[in-house]
């Protein structure tokens, strides 16, 4: 099938980029002037010259530095990603209980972006020049200029300690003990709302000036008259016939822009306290953990990948046009 | 003969920055039943406009301003959308310029014939896919049962004005609005494909409305002529009348530009002076500023539509008997 | 397009632009806080760093009209003082990213091959990996994060945007007429680059550099909410990343820095989407 050969050629040619990607971050971290372990010597000042020895062994700071970076990918590739200098805590470890946050919110984000932004760009497009229109664009451009993180603060301030409706951190109320599944989605549920909604809101506005623009400038296609000659409902001449068409550029973006939103999820992260990959990156800067912070880079910048591929293919899928 | 469509003193503005656009403004013109009337003019006189507005297609900023256009006793101008849209596909339908941007790319061409068939006739599944193949091999898509599934650019340009045809005339209209249906395409696919709605206008005897600018194939697809100069129709005549008798000044200038293939380049005579602007159009006779025998009331006074008899009409001062 | 005499070009993006008054106020606020930048030192109400004694988190009053933040200081001049750092930052940046976007856009269009063919593929691998990653990772190595720092690290996660613009307006220019006859008549590959090709290809780097201001200022604020700023400078990101902690009982210390950064981001939003306009950009 033509498909099948299209994903394995698409998957050998992310292969190199993937490769780079992780030169990059070892150069950028091994390049650097300073010690890798400069922080933790920082922190223990008093560690004897045969304990950093003994660390730089550990951690392979005394090989030559190809050395060092053939040995970091054979790990990366077969799933070891070392360990903490700050913690000692296999990275593996720390990454694996905290992805599935990450995911959770960015998801989260994505899904009410998308359902704010679709029908409020096509009504934007569709009545161009309304008041409607009008309102949506201001926000399209206040949202595209909110710093994400002052959003979210305003939400704390205003939904969690002014109305107290929502928590102020955390994926979950800790130590509680959950009666029932139903009982710990709720909760879950509640303290994902105002990061989800913040890192959406911003996607949102985003989102909503290209669906706007996009189905501007379908509605200009003569099928669009065609399909009105038909004698088919506006409606559906709207949400089947332009829609259809519009969306595609829009999958390209959602798809292409996953790196943007992951972006966002880590300072979202940071100020909703969410035990994410992004908040640990954060914290791994901050303590110069380079084993994390190297792992963490390559992971999302892998996931970016992939999403690309996806993009790729999805678009193949539904654009007949695309040869594959 | 009987009309079939009977447009009224019709006005179509375009509302620009630039300011009001009068593209079509203040048109009377019958189509008779069975017939097929060629609507000519140079671009932007607002012959697309009118064809437009007939099946309320003009996208804004324009906007039919006044007049009526009934059909078949039905002013158009006045029915609600859902009751327009009971006309739209099934009774009038339309083919447009560029067959390429007509089709929805992202629809297989057998759906987008399906879809008209399903939504006027009141078939689903097997038997409208039936009707689907069956209008297709009529425009003549080679073996429809297998390309029925291929998209729009998958076909070469004359097909997909063939597959445009298949959806217009899917639920047997009583009137098809063709815009310049073969301006873009080849000139021996062009000839194919205005055989095709010839014939298929006498099999199933519609009505044509055909807006061209190509003296070419008025003369080869048109029982009678209405020439329009910007935004009005200046001189309505039998096929042979325009090119034997031409009245009004300008049908003499259109009928003088043709291209002949026995004469050469040099004596082709182009149409002096510029289509003039349709946001302020002169006053009096709009062509005055290009006629060769304005006179002063040209100046001032539009002039009237003047019945010579035999279906000739013309609007010039030159003819009216003072 | 190309044939257009410069002067007229801008003549007429300068009717369309007035035409907007969303682009005029975008206008308006950018050129408020250049002025503001500049003359911080002289509308400053108080040294921005001056701790008043004994008058910390003192809410708006006509002593502080933005109150004082957790070691005294007065919020409105540390607000004056952060649109210098911003603005700074920010022009800065811009700077840096079209140097590289403009150069590495410009030799890739120009020799095409497989010199385009490298310089594209490191592109398109700088836009994989998310900015702000990039971002953090550059700025965790450096001991001191100076704004020099923080510039070098926008600049380097930032400049494939204008190289890829460039890429596109030089194929599109070089295969002009012009072009040609200036290649013809011997000039150096330089100079037609420079001197024949770029100032027709201005305007959508004009566009993009404005948007990438936006951008950079975002990203410093960003930077230093994390705390991975310059420590030694005013800097709204900074103050806010204090303040949303005390957000409760003095909002004021993070708001009002907040909305500087919103403000600031969203004029010169504003007055890319103005320029989009008049110099009739398409993007995209």
């Amino acid at each position: 099938m033509g498909l099948k050969e299209y994903v394995v050629r698409r998957l050998i040619t992310a292969i190199p980029t993937l490769l780079a990607i992780s030169v990059i971050t070892f150069a950028i971290v091994h390049l650097a002037p300073g010690d890798p372990l400069q922080f933790f010597l920082a922190l223990n000042p008093d560690t004897p010259p045969w304990m950093i020895e003994f660390l730089k062994r550990k951690y392979g700071l005394d090989r030559p530095l190809h050395e060092q970076y053939i040995k970091w990918l054979l790990m990366l590739l077969s799933g070891d990603l070392g360990y903490s200098y700050i913690s000692g805590e296999p990275v593996s470890y720390m990454i694996g209980v905290r992805v599935w946050n990450t995911i959770k919110l960015t998801l989260t984000a994505e899904l009410i972006a998308l359902s704010i932004s679709i029908p409020l760009g096509v009504i934007s497009a569709v009545k161009s020049n309304s008041a409607v229109d009008h309102a949506s664009r201001v926000f399209a451009l206040m949202g595209v200029s909110m710093p994400v993180f002052w959003l979210g603060i305003m939400f704390i301030y205003v939904f969690s300690l002014w109305l107290g409706l929502f928590p102020t951190f955390g994926a979950a109320t800790t130590g509680k003990v959950y009666s029932n599944i139903f009982e710990q989605w709720a909760d879950e549920l509640w303290h994902l709302a105002l990061p989800a909604l913040t890192l959406g809101l911003v996607r949102t506005a985003f989102l909503t000036r290209l669906v706007r623009s996009s189905v501007i400038g379908e509605l200009q296609m003569d099928y669009v008259m065609t399909a009105r000659m038909k004698g088919l409902k506006e409606r559906v001449v709207i949400y089947k016939h332009v829609l259809r068409n519009a969306l595609l550029p829009v999958v390209t973006v959602v798809g292409l822009s996953m790196g943007f939103m992951l972006g966002g999820a880590v300072i979202t992260e940071t100020v909703f306290a969410w035990p994410g990959m992004g908040r640990l990156a954060w914290w791994a800067t901050l303590t110069r953990d380079y084993p994390v912070l190297m792992a963490i880079t390559v992971i999302i910048s892998t996931m970016v990948v992939l999403f690309n591929l996806v993009t790729d293919i999805v678009y193949a899928l539904i654009d007949p046009r695309i040869k594959y | 003969m009987e009309p079939l469509l009977q447009i009224r003193g019709l006005k179509v503005y375009f509302y620009t920055d630039e300011g009001v656009v009068h593209a079509v403004d203040g048109v009377d013109l019958d189509v008779m039943r069975g017939e097929t009337l060629c609507v000519v003019g140079e671009s932007g006189c607002g012959k697309s406009t009118l064809a437009y507005s007939i099946l309320r297609l003009v996208r804004p900023p324009g906007r039919i301003v006044e007049g009526s256009i009934l059909f078949d006793g039905v002013d158009l101008v006045k029915l609600s959308e859902e009751e327009l849209n009971k006309i739209r596909g099934r009774r009038i339908s339309m083919i447009f310029q560029d067959p390429t941007s007509a089709l929805n790319p992202v629809f297989t061409v057998g759906y987008q014939v399906y879809e008209a068939i399903e939504l006027h006739q009141r078939v689903k599944g097997d038997e409208a896919w039936k009707r689907v193949m069956s209008m297709l091999r009529r425009v003549g898509i080679p073996s429809p049962e297998v390309r029925y599934r291929d998209y729009p650019h998958q076909f070469s340009g004359g097909q997909r004005q063939r597959i445009m045809l298949a959806i217009a005339l899917s639920c047997h209209p009583d009137l098809l609005i063709a815009d310049e249906p073969t301006t873009n395409l080849d000139v021996t696919i062009q000839a194919q494909v205005l055989h095709l709605i010839k014939q298929l206008k006498e099999e199933l005897g519609m009505t044509v409305m055909l807006i061209t600018h190509d003296m070419g194939i008025v003369a080869m697809m048109a029982d009678r002529v209405a020439v329009m100069y910007a935004g009005k129709i200046v001189e309505v005549a039998p096929v042979l009348d325009i090119y034997e008798k031409p009245l009004h000044p300008y049908t003499q200038a259109l009928i003088k530009a043709i291209p002949l293939p026995h004469v050469d380049v040099e004596e082709l005579q182009p149409i002096p002076g510029e289509v003039p602007s349709l946001l302020e159009p002169p006053p009096g006779c709009r062509f005055h500023p290009r006629c060769p025998y304005a006179m002063d009331v040209c100046r001032r006074e539009e002039p009237p539509m003047i019945d010579l008899g035999e279906g000739h009409q013309v609007a010039c001062w030159l003819h009216a008997k003072r | 397009m190309a044939a257009a005499p410069a002067s007229t070009l801008w003549a007429v993006a300068w009717r369309r632009f007035k035409r907007n008054k969303l682009s005029l106020a975008g206008l308006a606020i950018t050129v408020w806080l250049v002025v503001t930048a500049i003359l911080a030192p002289y509308i400053a109400p108080y040294d921005p760093n001056k701790m008043h004694w004994g008058k910390e988190y003192m809410p708006p009053c006509p002593e502080f009209p933005l109150g004082t933040d957790e070691m005294g200081r007065d919020v409105l001049s540390r607000v004056i003082w952060g649109a210098r750092t911003s603005l700074y930052v920010g022009f800065a940046s811009v700077l840096l990213i079209a140097a590289i976007g403009v150069t590495v856009g410009a030799i890739s269009g120009y020799f095409g091959g497989w010199i385009d063919e490298v310089l594209m593929r490191i592109t398109d691998i700088v836009l994989t990996i998310p900015t702000i990653m990039l971002l953090i990772l550059i700025a965790s190595i450096f001991q001191v994060r100076s704004l020099n720092v923080i510039i070098l690290a926008i600049g380097a996660v930032s400049w494939p945007t204008i190289a890829r613009i460039t890429r596109s307006q030089f194929l599109l220019i070089k295969e002009l007429p012009y072009i040609d006859a200036a290649r013809v008549a011997g000039l150096s590959h330089p100079r037609i680059i420079f001197r024949h090709i770029l100032p027709n290809a201005l305007p959508p780097i004009i566009v993009a550099a404005t948007f990438d201001m936006a951008s950079a200022i975002l990203m410093e604020a960003s930077l230093s909410f994390l705390g991975l700023g310059d420590p030694r400078v005013v800097s709204w990101g900074q103050m806010l990343s204090v303040g949303h902690t005390v957000m409760l009982h003095a909002w004021w210390v993070g708001t009002f820095p907040g909305l500087a950064i919103f403000v600031t981001v969203l004029g010169f939003n504003l007055l890319g989407d103005g320029l989009r306009e008049a110099l009739d950009v398409a993007m995209r």
